[in-house]
């Protein structure tokens, strides 16, 4: 039995394990999730709506979840599914190479994307984009 | 005594069926998830891997294996030798070496030309040109010798062996 998550360039591990709620596969989710707590969900279904973390969260759309029509909105944001809609994350975006992602998504702090992910639309960096560098 | 039973007979105890915990649930639930993810996001990596190979190297393969099939299409159709060996030379050169047609008979040669012509305005035309115009001229005129009427000024062109009396 395989005791790790899906191998993360961004995302920590452990916020990944430390996700709270499951749409499994197969079910069809039609309406908002939010909470101001810091959890996480996955998605493997389908889901209709928009998913919001106050508080940090973390968010994990798997391979085989489908977001459509939704505003996403949370610290950590891994994608290996698709999503349609517009993606916030407020420290780091994770878009694998088996996600597809029609909108925007915009980033506070860290961003990776495979070179064989399917983005259509806008990256946007959140942060202060004329901070002194290093 | 009868009524006493042995150990292996003896009522089992109530064991209280063991109920999972929320989180042993949770953590299995998740880990038969990442296992489904990882196999569904190889799959579909693989899958665009080769999507994108074939789109970028189609064109490549086709066009190699259209000028294979071309090759041995041309190769087979290719008459062969009867001998069953190759040419040394090539279409050009066999040409080339192809003896010219010698003069029927040394009466039908022309005199020499006028004195006014220019030896190197003779030379500047091309040779081909020359030697097809005596050609005709010698087979759908008759020879001077044969006909008087025709007088040699009228003849401005030179002998067949005019260039081979050249050659050391």
């Amino acid at each position: 039995m395989s005791h790790n998550p899906a191998s993360t360039r961004l995302v920590p591990a452990e916020r990944l394990s430390a996700i709270t709620s499951l749409i499994a596969e197969g079910a069809v989710f039609d309406g908002n999730f939010h909470t101001t707590r810091d959890q996480g969900i996955k998605v493997d279904g389908q889901l209709k709506g928009n998913i919001t973390f106050e508080t940090g969260g973390t968010l994990h759309v798997g391979a085989t979840g489908v977001i459509e029509n939704t505003r996403l909105e949370a610290d950590y944001v891994f994608i290996e599914g698709k999503v349609i809609g517009t993606v916030i994350a407020r420290k780091a975006l994770e878009i694998t190479g088996s996600a597809t992602l029609i909108g925007d998504a915009s980033y506070d702090e860290l961003i990776d994307m495979h070179p064989r992910a399917r983005v259509r639309g806008k990256i946007e960096y959140r942060g202060d984009i004329d901070a002194a560098q290093n | 005594m009868l009524w006493q039973r042995s150990e292996h007979q003896a009522p089992p105890h109530h064991v209280p069926p063991i109920i999972p915990g929320p989180d042993s649930v949770r953590q299995a639930a998740l880990q038969a998830s990442w296992r489904r993810d990882r196999l569904v996001a190889r799959r579909r990596i693989a899958w665009r891997w080769v999507v994108w190979y074939f789109q970028r190297f189609s064109p490549h393969v086709l066009a190699g294996v259209a000028l294979l099939v071309g090759a041995t299409y041309l190769s087979g159709s290719l008459p062969s030798w009867p001998d069953g060996g190759h040419p040394t030379a090539g279409p050009a050169a066999a040409v080339a070496l192809t003896p010219t047609p010698q003069p029927a008979a040394p009466e039908v040669q022309a005199p020499e030309p006028p004195m006014q012509q220019v030896e190197g305005a003779a030379t500047d035309q091309p040779m081909l040109l020359r030697a097809s115009s005596a050609l005709e001229v010698h087979a759908a005129a008759p020879s001077p010798a044969a006909d008087p009427k025709i007088s040699p000024d009228t003849l401005s062109l030179k002998p067949e062996n005019w260039l081979h009396s050249k050659e050391p």
